[in-house]
């Protein structure tokens, strides 16, 4: 049997963060959910992470270039945090570098209070898919 | 307020082009690329391409802050000496003092640090705890820096480049940094240190870092804007100086008094926390879909 849906005064508050995604190989929704929780945990340990509740909600590519014969992938993400964290999150974020020996850099360019508000203030016009 | 970057590694046209593209798109305001005394000249040739680049930039293309004017950032090359012992710094040092306006020394070995610190002639110690278990830093370096008016520099791409108990070293140098510069008062600069792209951040992903592991906003105001302005001012003014405490005014200048003077710095704002600005980002659009939301549910539920 499916739970009962949570009274809107009981359930979580969250925020979504827009992130500006550079990597050297193609990243996918899941991978991408990883690599945030993996960058939080190194950073702020299991007991703090438990508090940032995090979800991938959208993922963009935006574009495909190279730069000295290397590939770069840019991507734009909506990522969903608990309220009152985003500033924690942002921290762990911007300190991964690495995932799987590729170099990966995440940079946080925008805090929304819903999706609808940070993809049309921060994304919009950028998709190319 | 402003945020300087005084330490962007440079090493060739392409690179440098695409490091201060992307630092400038970050919201960085002042960018000094920084080269071995050998590149440093071959370095100049290309300045004024690249400030001629970067201020062709489209400013709707960055994430840069619409609240201020500033619409690019500006561009400056200093001297970074690596590896060298006291005498070959102070050869270095009369060559290019008179040449570069930002003089800095890599840190780490006990000798080098002492030396750049007794030393008024260099304007930043990089790093004094590079490849170090401890910070590389006591008290008589402490009260030596701030005599001489030497900053300390504290790089964020050593945070990047180390994992585990490597990057807690790392942030325990840099608290006990903290620690000593709180009782002394040395200047402080905190930079990036970027080497490629991927180790560019955005201003305020920074910001958060260093408030996350102890900065107040003072220091934070002070390490990005108030010292490397500071540091950039007075290497303006550096080859009027002949000695400590005088210099050679123009006559013009004999009716501006330092009291008229008028100060393009900006002064530290108590309330100043460096946020997005997140209240302005919930539309009242948003909040009417919101509602909705809530009250499709409740009705729902009954």
């Amino acid at each position: 049997m499916k739970l009962k849906v949570l009274p809107p005064t009981l359930r979580k508050n969250h925020h979504y963060m827009i992130l500006d995604v550079k990597s050297e190989v193609e990243i996918s929704i899941e991978d991408m959910l990883v690599y945030c929780w993996d960058a939080c945990i190194r950073y702020w340990g299991e007991n703090h992470s438990s508090n940032f509740d995090l979800w991938v909600m959208r993922h963009y590519l935006i574009e495909e270039s190279t730069h000295n014969n290397e590939a770069i992938f840019n991507y734009k993400t909506v990522l969903r945090c608990g309220r009152s964290y985003e500033n924690d999150v942002r921290v762990a974020l911007s300190t991964l570098t690495r995932q799987n020996k590729r170099k990966i850099a995440i940079n946080t360019i925008g805090v929304s209070g819903t999706v609808k508000s940070g993809i049309s203030k921060f994304i919009d016009g950028d998709i190319i898919q | 307020m402003k945020f300087y970057d005084l330490n962007l590694r440079g090493q060739n046209y392409d690179n440098d082009l695409a490091l201060v593209m992307e630092a400038n798109k970050f919201g960085w305001d002042y960018l000094n690329l920084n080269y071995s005394p050998d590149n440093f000249e071959k370095a100049l040739d290309y300045k004024d391409d690249l400030i001629g680049e970067l201020s062709s930039v489209d400013f709707n293309q960055t994430y840069r802050n619409k609240k201020t004017n500033f619409e690019h950032a500006e561009l400056s090359m200093g001297i970074n000496i690596l590896n060298a012992n006291s005498n070959e710094i102070r050869k270095i040092i009369n060559k290019y003092r008179n040449k570069s306006n930002y003089i800095s020394c890599l840190g780490g070995d006990l000798k080098i640090n002492r030396a750049v610190c007794e030393n008024h002639r260099i304007d930043v110690l990089s790093r004094p705890y590079y490849k170090r278990r401890d910070s590389g830093m006591n008290h008589v370096l402490a009260k030596e820096a701030k005599r001489n008016n030497v900053a300390i520099e504290l790089c964020f791409r050593d945070i990047l480049n180390n994992h585990l108990r490597y990057r807690a070293n790392v942030i325990s140098s840099f608290k006990e940094i903290l620690k000593f510069h709180r009782k002394f008062k040395f200047p402080l600069i905190l930079t990036t240190d970027s080497k490629s792209i991927y180790d560019v951040r955005s201003t305020r992903d920074i910001v958060s870092f260093f408030k996350s592991i102890g900065f107040s906003n003072e220091e934070i105001y002070n390490g990005f804007y108030y010292y490397p302005k500071q540091i950039v001012d007075f290497n303006k003014e550096r080859k009027d100086m002949i000695i400590k405490g005088v210099k050679i005014i123009d006559s013009d200048d004999f009716t501006d008094t330092y009291d008229n003077r008028i100060s393009d710095l900006e002064e530290f704002d108590e309330s100043e926390d460096f946020n997005d600005g997140f209240d302005d980002l919930i539309d009242d659009e948003d909040l009417e879909f919101i509602e909705e939301i809530e009250n499709g549910l409740e009705e729902d539920e009954l």
